[in-house]
């Protein structure tokens, strides 16, 4: 009986309300940064994907002639595929979030040690940073 | 001993009780809830196109669009752009304009077009105004020159297929969209964006 108690407490603490689902962010260190390869801020949580998610690098560019355009390269750092959702979300030159189409969950499926490539163009010139927005998909 | 089960098992109900108690307040079945646009807490289902699939297929086709440059090569800036037919060739209805009203609004966020909202087309030909639109011109018909007359037409179609193994189902739902340039009747941009759901049913949150 005494074991069963324990067991059943430690289960409710550890398998109970297991909801939290921590997003990784990351976006550029200086939002006026055109270079290629612009510096990078990342912002998670613990106990979030920082152990098996890594991204790589950003390659940015032009699109449209005055859209910008950007390349995420993402690391799977383990050897199981996952399945991660992504969001990218668009900033001003004040850091005003644009609303456009691109602010929405996309899924990507990542294989063992694979890196994919995150592609995505603002669809507004006034566009200087995004934020991306990562998280671990449900299934 | 007999002091500290009972201790722990009032712990239990305790917490049997109060765990996640927000999400149902009141009986079992009450927990209907707002979900952001386009959430990934949304409902997957795979008989039909949700409003996830909308938004993804609009803002992966404006992209592909805009990478392409087509809209930056008209010469004078912004361009006008017709919107022509999107058939709805799945097995279900919707208005297109869930797709394609997303669209507009990046498409003028852009300032590479200005969309034409007083003149339509239509018929079983794929963009039956672009068509027209020549015709008009070849004749030099003095109405044609009237309104602002676009230099964009913007068609498409949307089909879906039905895969079944054991009980397993897949759907794949294609968004075909093409830009005509009227001038010369030509395709300057072929998008294409898949969407395939596959599972035995369906799901809330991906």
């Amino acid at each position: 009986m005494k074991n069963f108690i324990y067991f059943s407490l430690i289960s409710f603490f550890t398998i109970g309300c297991n909801t939290t689902n921590p997003i990784h962010q990351t976006t550029k260190e200086d939002p006026t940064d055109s270079s290629l390869l612009p510096e990078l801020k990342r912002v998670f949580m613990d106990g979030g994907l920082e152990r098996d998610v890594e991204v790589v690098s950003i390659n940015q560019g032009m699109a449209n002639e005055d859209l910008l355009r950007i390349q995420v390269n993402l690391k799977n750092l383990t050897k199981k595929s996952m399945n991660l959702n992504y969001k990218i979300e668009w900033m001003d030159e004040d850091g005003l979030v644009i609303n456009d189409s691109s602010a929405t969950w996309l899924p990507v499926y990542v294989r063992g040690a694979e890196i994919v490539a995150i592609k995505s163009v603002a669809s507004s010139p006034t566009v200087q940073n995004f934020w991306l927005k990562l998280q671990r998909a449900k299934r | 001993m007999k002091y500290i089960n009972k201790y722990l098992i009032h712990i239990l109900i305790f917490i049997f009780f109060t765990s996640c108690s927000e999400r149902r307040p009141i009986g079992r079945a009450a927990d209907a809830r707002y979900i952001e646009d386009s959430s990934e807490k949304g409902l997957v289902n795979l008989d039909k196109i949700n409003s996830q699939d909308f938004t993804r297929a609009s803002n992966k086709l404006l992209q592909d669009l805009f990478i392409t440059g087509a809209l930056a090569k008209a010469p004078n800036q912004p361009a006008v752009l017709h919107i022509g037919e999107i058939r709805n060739d799945t097995q279900t209805y919707f208005d297109t304009d869930l797709l394609i009203q997303g669209m507009k609004r990046d498409l003028l966020a852009s300032n590479r077009v200005r969309i034409s909202t007083t003149e339509g087309g239509g018929g079983k030909i794929a963009d039956q105004y672009a068509k027209e639109s020549r015709a008009k011109i070849n004749s030099k018909d003095p109405f044609a020159i009237n309104s602002p007359r676009p230099y964009f037409s913007l068609s498409g179609k949307i089909i879906e297929e039905t895969s079944r193994v054991d009980k397993v189902t897949q759907k794949d739902f294609y968004f075909l969209l093409t830009l005509t340039e009227i001038n010369n009747g030509t395709g300057v941009w072929f998008g294409r964006e898949l969407i395939s759901k596959q599972g035995r049913r369906g799901a809330i949150g991906f």
